[in-house]
């Protein structure tokens, strides 16, 4: 349903993939662990290989959690599919896109 | 022969469409352009029955008693000393939240009922909302008044307006009142005198004043009895609009139910932080969220107004047993998410004292223990290199699109887990809190998509007052444009807990 309005109501998008360039927005949720009070929100450039952002967003995030050492490997999600990202590859040749969610939880 | 005597009902009548007329030179359509886009049909403005008969003369004569009143209190508590003689320096976090986040709503609800007083074709609502207009500007200047001592004492009351403009949880209510006052009139009263006035306003009021009156805030206190003889104008004034409108056409009533279900939903969420200040943020509580809830919206609101509009076609708003499947979470969840964050913050938060945690879990006998407790414990052994001997999450959240509140409500079906919605509109994604926020975004997404959303722009280098030297200095430069000084993170090593220890220390009664 659209917008009622006097005049034709259309603006672009204020966060559309474009205005960030060859970044994009990923959000991250750990699975089952509501002591992060909902999931993070990251910028990070497309090409970035995937070992590189687990390192940010658990070095700089997740490995706050006591628990978090007690975890061995991780099982991982993008939206709601299983997926089995490989360290070396970038997040857009793992088809994340902006504002994908990855989920997480632990193997 | 003596003149028949009118009723009051009719001299009002008479005095409030007395002042109009009907115009010769110029359309009634180019007079009042926004009277027909949504859709709303009026047959007949006279059948407008008053819900209240002020005249301007009254008003002015009324208020200024009520005025003088609350002036003299002000006084009375300044020259008592009266910041010193609250129950606890904690509770002025949730006044410091009220004049952040909820003044600056007050001022919109002027201008907005200003805009409504100008743009309804019939007088009698003109007058009516034009009263209002008043009302708003006047308990903005009260409120502003009644915080502005505590400002010489106590941090987080300096700078509201840059404030609700910049700071990431107060475009939760920043962004409710501009999606209303960007509507047309008749959603904007829908939004606004029935949907918040009449559905939401005690929720907000009364707990917030008695929690004022516990708490030794006198001045709190009063300006929220002098708030009250307007809000109960306010009240009669929402649902004479909504019944108005609903017999005026049967047509109006789609129109109507959608606006209600919208509304509910935001103000709804809107109130959560309400829940969040009962439940954490009293030293001396009043009521739980979760009985506040109860009292207010299902016994007096789903059984008592609701029953009475089933007569024109109007049922309970959408999403409104998810509100109350809620509510055993919603305040815990809301001041988790305010914890989280107080870095980034102009109030304190703390970890609640075991007295606290008890009351908690005797109020939430099947939520607190079970899914809060621990993250406090947890807390205390997750230390960050911030000030304050606990956690914070040192990180951005996830935002909803429609209430902006970060992505962190429990759902109550699976309560390890927040409620996660997202939907692709022209090629974009976009992230809910709720089905209740994704519906409202799914009715007008050409509205939402435009949101501000604090963490992207923050993300988008929009909110630094110099550009970061470095990542350790992205978090300083966006508090430095948010304003925000020592008014950040844990009240236990806050100024405010420092200064009132010094101020009390030789008085045997201070709770620290």
């Amino acid at each position: 349903m659209p917008v009622k309005a006097l005049y034709n109501y259309k603006f672009p998008p204020r966060d559309r993939a474009e205005v960030f360039g060859d970044d994009i927005l990923v959000y991250a949720y750990w699975i089952d662990n509501p002591f992060f009070c909902s999931a993070s929100a990251w910028r990070v450039p497309k090409n970035m290989k995937w070992k590189d952002f687990v390192a940010q967003i658990f070095g700089q995030l997740y490995g706050l959690d006591p628990d978090f050492k007690k975890v061995k490997s991780w099982k991982w999600y993008h939206f709601d599919q299983e997926f089995n990202p490989s360290d070396e590859k970038t997040l857009a040749e793992l088809g994340l896109r902006h504002k994908s969610i990855v989920k997480f939880k632990p193997a | 022969m003596a003149k028949k005597k009118l009723t009051l009902a009719q001299k009002y009548h008479i005095y409030t469409r007395g002042l109009d007329w009907e115009p010769t030179y110029v359309s009634k359509k180019d007079i009042y352009p926004y009277a027909e886009y949504e859709g709303i049909k009026i047959k007949d403005w006279n059948k407008w029955e008053d819900p209240f008969r002020m005249t301007v003369e009254a008003y002015w004569k009324y208020q200024a008693e009520k005025d003088r009143r609350f002036y003299a209190i002000l006084d009375g508590f300044i020259q008592n000393q009266g910041h010193l003689t609250l129950s606890d320096a904690r509770y002025l976090n949730s006044i410091k939240l009220f004049i952040q986040g909820v003044t600056p709503l007050e001022y919109m609800a002027h201008r907005g009922f200003a805009f409504v007083a100008r743009h309804l074709p019939g007088p009698g609502p003109r007058t009516a909302a034009f009263f209002q207009s008043m009302d708003e500007l006047r308990h903005t200047q009260i409120e502003v008044h009644a915080g502005s001592n505590f400002n010489k004492y106590y941090d987080g009351f300096h700078s509201m307006t840059l404030m609700h403009d910049r700071v990431w949880y107060l475009s939760v209510p920043k962004s409710y009142f501009d999606d209303a006052v960007t509507a047309g009139p008749f959603e904007y009263v829908t939004a606004i005198s029935f949907s918040f006035e009449y559905a939401l306003t005690n929720l907000l009021f009364v707990p917030f004043m008695s929690g004022a009156a516990y708490n030794g805030d006198t001045p709190t206190m009063t300006f929220g009895f002098s708030a009250q003889s307007d809000e109960s104008r306010h009240m009669t004034l929402g649902l004479q609009v909504v019944k108005f409108l609903l017999e005026q056409h049967e047509d109006n009533v789609p129109i109507i139910q959608r606006w209600i279900d919208k509304w509910w939903w935001r103000g709804y969420r809107l109130t959560s932080l309400v829940g969040a200040m009962m439940d954490y943020m009293l030293p001396k509580r009043v009521m739980s969220w979760k009985e506040s809830f109860e009292l207010y919206i299902e016994d007096q609101i789903l059984e008592g107004l609701f029953r009475d509009l089933e007569r024109y076609g109007i049922r309970p708003p959408l999403h409104m047993e998810q509100s109350i499947k809620e509510k055993e979470f919603l305040s815990h969840d809301v001041y988790w998410i305010l914890f989280s964050f107080t870095f980034a913050a102009a109030f304190h938060s703390w970890i609640p004292k075991e007295e606290e945690m008890e009351w908690l879990a005797e109020k939430y006998p099947r939520t607190f223990n079970q899914y809060y407790r621990w993250r406090y414990e947890k807390a205390k052994q997750a230390k960050t290199p911030l000030p304050g001997d606990r956690f914070y999450y040192i990180g951005l959240p996830q935002l909803c699109q429609v209430c902006q509140i970060p992505m962190g409500f429990t759902d109550p079906d699976d309560p390890n887990n927040f409620v996660q919605r997202y939907v692709e509109y022209e090629g974009e994604i976009y992230h809910f809190c709720s089905d209740g926020c994704k519906w409202i975004f799914e009715q007008e997404p050409e509205k939402y998509v435009q949101a501000w959303l604090p963490v992207h722009e923050i993300y988008k280098g929009n909110c630094f007052a110099e550009p970061p030297k470095g990542p350790d200095d992205v978090v300083p430069q966006v508090l430095k444009w948010y304003n925000i000084q020592t008014d950040n993170f844990d009240y236990f090593v806050s100024e405010d807990y420092k200064n009132w220890k010094e101020w009390h220390k030789d008085m045997a009664t201070v709770v620290v």
